[in-house]
């Protein structure tokens, strides 16, 4: 094994594979930045041009290009509040309130340094999985998918803002958003579900012009009317400072962005869940690090813990992302599956082969997330003090190109210029959320998780009865999500006590 | 808002009751929650603003929040214009089509909303529409429909 | 002279008429154009490799070289795709389209959506024949078909959804063969692969070409075919021949005819026919091509050219059933 660790690394080095590496890390720097395009999308763009190439080029250049796509990806969402991927909304949330306040510095810092590492973890973790890969995947059946996804579910309880009002609203939310994404054609049945005689919907809405609607829209509208600069009125000297700010803190809360990265990686191996939930089951991770009640009620308003968690797990789940990919030719989530249209592309065939025969390709793999993390992660470093000053260009500039970026990102997913109306409408939403105070990480968490829920749930009946509730794992994991759904009614419970007892120091 | 919802929740039941029991069983019993949970909701709120025991903290959702440094009337007037401008462009797009209705959209809200100098409004424009034309035309190729106004020209016979 | 006269100005009259051919000999339909090849399905998927492999060898037999471009239009399993093309699209011969093989079944169902007639496409052909079969895992007892029907526990197949053929093939199977089966339906057929290899399923019915990876891994086995044969599962027993009773036998016919059809490719109504000649005739040629034989290999896809003749051969035969046999089908079969 050992071998082919560095014989992987060695494959990278070479002139040719470098050099497309770096070109797939600019490619997918921009891919990242803007919003909408996504690195799934741009996957399929690059496609017809690895026709020429042989699998020691091709590779770096797919994976330079997406392993980096969530890095940059943290960029847009914490300057403009806008997600540059659908997996990096979660950093918007605390990362985009810390821009207005003038600290974009320290944000992009914090999430730069918090990929790395996550990226760095991710890479690890697939270095050293692979020999257990094959039992550790086959592990987990429908039961406990479904299991799983209801863990990711109850985060909704975690992100939903303090208090029994704000419990309420925030369960509303999710069932909202889980509401929606039930509409399309059933798979128990085919029955068409809330389509309204549309074509458009029959597959379901896609999350990209959701998202970027839901999110984005209202921070336009909100910048439109405060007519001032993202970063509002602060002066310009604090932003550069914040960066080694940032940075610090990454390894000041270094066990949660650890943490949080090992959240992401076991997220991403299991095929279906991908990056939409690992960074928001990672964003309530973070949150339960709040120590009391008052510090949670600072997420949201711009806690840099906030930032670190899902920054460390968007990345993290790519590298474990290609384990079933690679492992067993099972896509773990969109852009893998199109990944795999390249393996076939190179005459290679995912699965066991890969394992051994080609193991050497396989560590390569792995070296270049790492690689081209470090490498993106230095360049933007250096440009940081750039980007950070676009805060406080005058609100009315940056809306038109931002607007259009959002317009273009949201078309481009299906090519169909319902995405707009979808953008719109959705936008319209989450203005109305934000006025009222429903939070909207539930809504997206309940959108993404529910008709998978649903689909796992029916699996895991109909093949096993009513038996599958009693498997051993299912209980493990049913035991977890009830702990992560009561744990700040605990916390609150043991705070009480803690500060009635005056006399104890 | 809340009652916005609750009626959704009960279009969404009473559809669903239509359909063979596996599809209507999620859709039924979210639905039935939402329902259950923004009747709660609604009648909390009646409660609190018909002077009944008025809750001290308020309570915030974990998420970003309209800014409030502004006067209510100016952010009212603002928010529409915003969404003006927002469907105003999603309607150049649809008749001029994204090529021409992209740098006419930027053109427009830099000079009428932004009040900005002709200098700097023209160099957006430009660089917005190259950045659009080099990377989705002529790099990636994109597909783009043709605005409506382009197809009815060339239904009426101007235009190749 | 005036005689010659007449003569002169027939002989001009003829070269006149003559003149508009001798451009088009000179000048290719296709010089300096662009091929747009429409996928009706999202990217990665088989319908994806097959446009994209014909997108790389079609210019070579197109006179004038067009360069050939594949782009997407996913969205109601083609039919979004299907409508853009029969309503919207120009029939120029630039633009044709890869639309999903149960295309006729939609249209006799009377789906929902549906807003073309498949019989008036300008078809192109087929450029693959993809064959429907049943695997099984391999370290599963049973190795026929009737050690299948034998079982004493009924069998736990993957299935995506009832529109898709991994469920309608054994459906039909188990209501007029009497197979016991228990249909699991998963998010996609990838995770019905993993299911697979966790022993959570038995096995899955699919194209072929979908499973041959599987196969030759040693994953699975193919017990069962559909009627249309590719070559390598010649031997198995086909589900028409098995059932006595008249009305299955008919169904599984009409659910096997699309495959004969398995990768439709089809142009706007009324394209112009020289276009559509030379089309026909660079499809038929490209699947003889030995590159690109040698590159369909490497992805373990079969190309093999049908005829338009015969592809509207399987439309009208769907189109043209009985309402009470579509009745009967419509029971079954969704899409």
């Amino acid at each position: 094994m050992w071998d082919a660790f560095i014989g992987g690394l060695l494959i990278n080095l070479q002139f040719n594979s470098f050099l497309y590496m770096l070109v797939g890390c600019a490619i997918g720097f921009w891919v990242g930045i803007l919003p909408g395009l996504g690195g799934g999308t741009t996957l399929a763009l690059m496609l017809p041009f690895i026709y020429k190439m042989s699998p020691e080029e091709a590779f770096p250049f797919l994976l330079g290009m997406h392993s980096v796509v969530a890095t940059t990806g943290d960029i847009t969402s914490v300057l403009f509040g806008i997600p540059g991927e659908a997996t990096t909304v979660a950093t918007i949330v605390d990362g985009y309130p810390l821009a207005k306040k003038g600290e974009a510095g320290r944000a992009l810092g914090a999430v730069l340094m918090s990929s790395l590492v996550g990226a760095l973890f991710g890479a690890s973790f697939l270095a050293f999985t692979i020999p257990i890969v094959r039992p550790l995947v086959l592990a987990f059946g429908s039961p406990e998918m479904f299991m799983l996804i209801i863990l990711g579910l109850t985060c909704i309880s975690t992100l939903s803002g303090h208090g029994k009002r704000g419990l309420m609203l925030g369960l509303m939310s999710g069932a909202f958003g889980f509401m929606i994404s039930l509409v399309g054609q059933d798979r128990q049945a085919g029955v068409l579900r809330f389509t309204f005689g549309q074509l458009y919907l029959w597959n379901g809405l896609s999350i990209i012009p959701v998202m970027v609607g839901l999110f984005a829209i209202p921070e336009i509208v909100d910048l439109a009317v405060r007519g001032t600069a993202i970063a509002g009125n602060v002066q310009l000297g604090k932003l550069g400072k914040g960066v080694r700010e940032g940075i610090k803190d990454t390894f000041r809360h270094f066990w949660l962005t650890v943490r949080c990265s090992i959240i992401g990686s076991l997220i991403g191996i299991l095929p279906g869940l991908g990056g939409g939930v690992a960074q928001w089951v990672s964003y309530a991770h973070a949150t339960q690090s709040a120590k009391t009640e008052e510090e949670r009620a600072n997420f949201g308003k711009g806690d840099i813990r906030g930032v670190l968690g899902p920054g460390a797990a968007n990345n993290s789940k790519e590298g474990a992302g290609l384990i079933p990919t690679v492992a067993f030719g099972i896509p773990a989530g969109s852009g893998m599956a199109i990944l795999m249209g390249a393996f076939f592309l190179l005459g290679l065939v995912p699965g066991p082969d890969m394992l051994t025969k080609h193991l050497k390709l396989t560590y390569s793999m792995v070296w270049t997330i790492a690689i081209s993390n470090v490498i993106i992660v230095a360049v933007c470093l250096l440009f940081i003090n750039r980007l950070a000053k676009l805060t406080t260009i005058r609100g009315n500039l940056m809306i038109p190109i931002v607007l259009l970026l959002c317009f273009i990102g949201a078309y481009t997913s299906n090519n169909d210029i319902a995405d707009l109306i979808v953008l719109m409408v959705f936008g319209g939403i989450g203005y109305f959320m934000v006025k009222y105070r429903f939070p909207r990480p539930p809504f997206i968490l309940g959108f993404i998780l529910g008709k998978l829920a649903e689909t796992y749930l029916y699996s895991s009946a109909t093949r096993y009865g009513a038996a599958w509730l009693l498997r051993p794992k299912v209980l493990i994991i049913l035991a977890i999500a009830v702990a992560f759904a009561v744990y700040p009614f605990i916390q609150k419970r043991f705070r009480k006590e803690v500060l009635s007892e005056p006399d104890k120091i | 808002m809340t009652l916005c919802f609750a009626l959704i929740s009960i279009g969404v039941i009473v559809q669903s009751l239509r359909w063979p029991f596996k599809t209507a069983l999620f859709p039924v019993i979210i639905g039935s929650c939402a329902l259950i949970l923004s009747i709660v909701e609604f009648s909390m709120s009646l409660y609190e603003t018909t002077g009944g025991r008025t809750k001290k903290k308020k309570q915030d959702a974990m998420d970003f929040k309209l800014s409030e440094g502004v006067d209510p009337a100016v952010a009212r007037l603002r928010t529409w214009t915003a969404f003006g401008w927002i469907i105003g462009f999603f309607f150049l797009i649809v008749l001029f089509s994204f090529n021409i209705g992209i740098p006419l959209f930027v053109l427009l809200y830099l000079k009428l909303h932004g009040k900005e100098k002709w200098l700097i409004s023209i160099l957006m424009t430009v660089g917005a529409w190259i950045f659009f034309w080099g990377l989705f035309i002529w790099l990636l190729d994109t597909p783009m429909p043709q605005g409506w106004l382009i197809r009815g020209l060339h239904a009426i016979g101007i235009g190749s | 002279m005036k005689r010659w006269g007449w003569v002169f100005a027939g002989v001009l009259f003829l070269d006149v008429l003559c003149f508009p051919f001798t451009i088009q000999a000179a000048a290719p339909f296709y010089e300096g154009k662009t091929l747009k090849i429409i996928v009706g399905h999202g990217a990665g998927g088989g319908y994806d490799r097959m446009a994209r492999l014909m997108a790389k060898y079609l210019p070579k037999y197109i006179p004038g070289k067009p360069v050939a471009l594949v782009e997407f239009v996913p969205g109601a399993s083609g039919l979004i795709a299907a409508n853009q093309i029969y309503n919207i699209t120009k029939p120029d011969g630039l633009t044709i389209v890869t639309v999903d093989r149960g295309l006729p079944i939609a249209q006799l169902l009377k789906a929902e959506g549906v807003r073309f007639d498949a019989a008036k496409f300008s078809w192109i052909g087929s450029a693959a024949v993809e064959a429907t079969v049943l695997c099984i895992r391999s370290d599963l007892p049973y190795k026929t078909f009737e050690d299948l029907l034998r079982a004493k526990e009924p069998l736990h197949l993957g299935s995506v959804g009832p529109a898709n053929t991994s469920h309608q093939f054994p459906i039909l199977l188990k209501e007029f063969l009497g197979l016991k089966i228990n249909l699991v339906i998963y998010p996609a057929s990838a995770e019905s692969m993993l299911a697979i290899e966790r022993k959570e399923a038995d096995g899955r019915a699919g194209s072929y070409s979908s499973l041959k990876p599987f196969i030759e891994r040693g994953l699975v086995r193919p017990v069962i075919r559909g009627r249309v044969v590719e070559s390598g599962i010649e031997n198995l027993p086909v589900d028409e021949d098995l059932t006595k009773d008249l009305k299955g036998k008919a169904i599984m016919a009409m659910r096997s005819a699309g495959d004969l059809m398995g990768r439709p490719f089809v142009a706007p109504p009324g394209s112009p026919p020289e276009a559509m000649a030379i089309l026909r005739e660079a499809f038929s040629k490209v699947a003889k091509d030995p590159e690109l034989r040698q590159e369909a290999e490497k992805f373990m896809m079969t190309v093999e050219y049908v005829p338009a003749e015969e592809c509207l051969k399987v439309v009208n035969f769907v189109l043209s059933q009985p309402d009470d046999i579509a009745r009967e089908f419509s029971k079954y079969i969704k899409f």
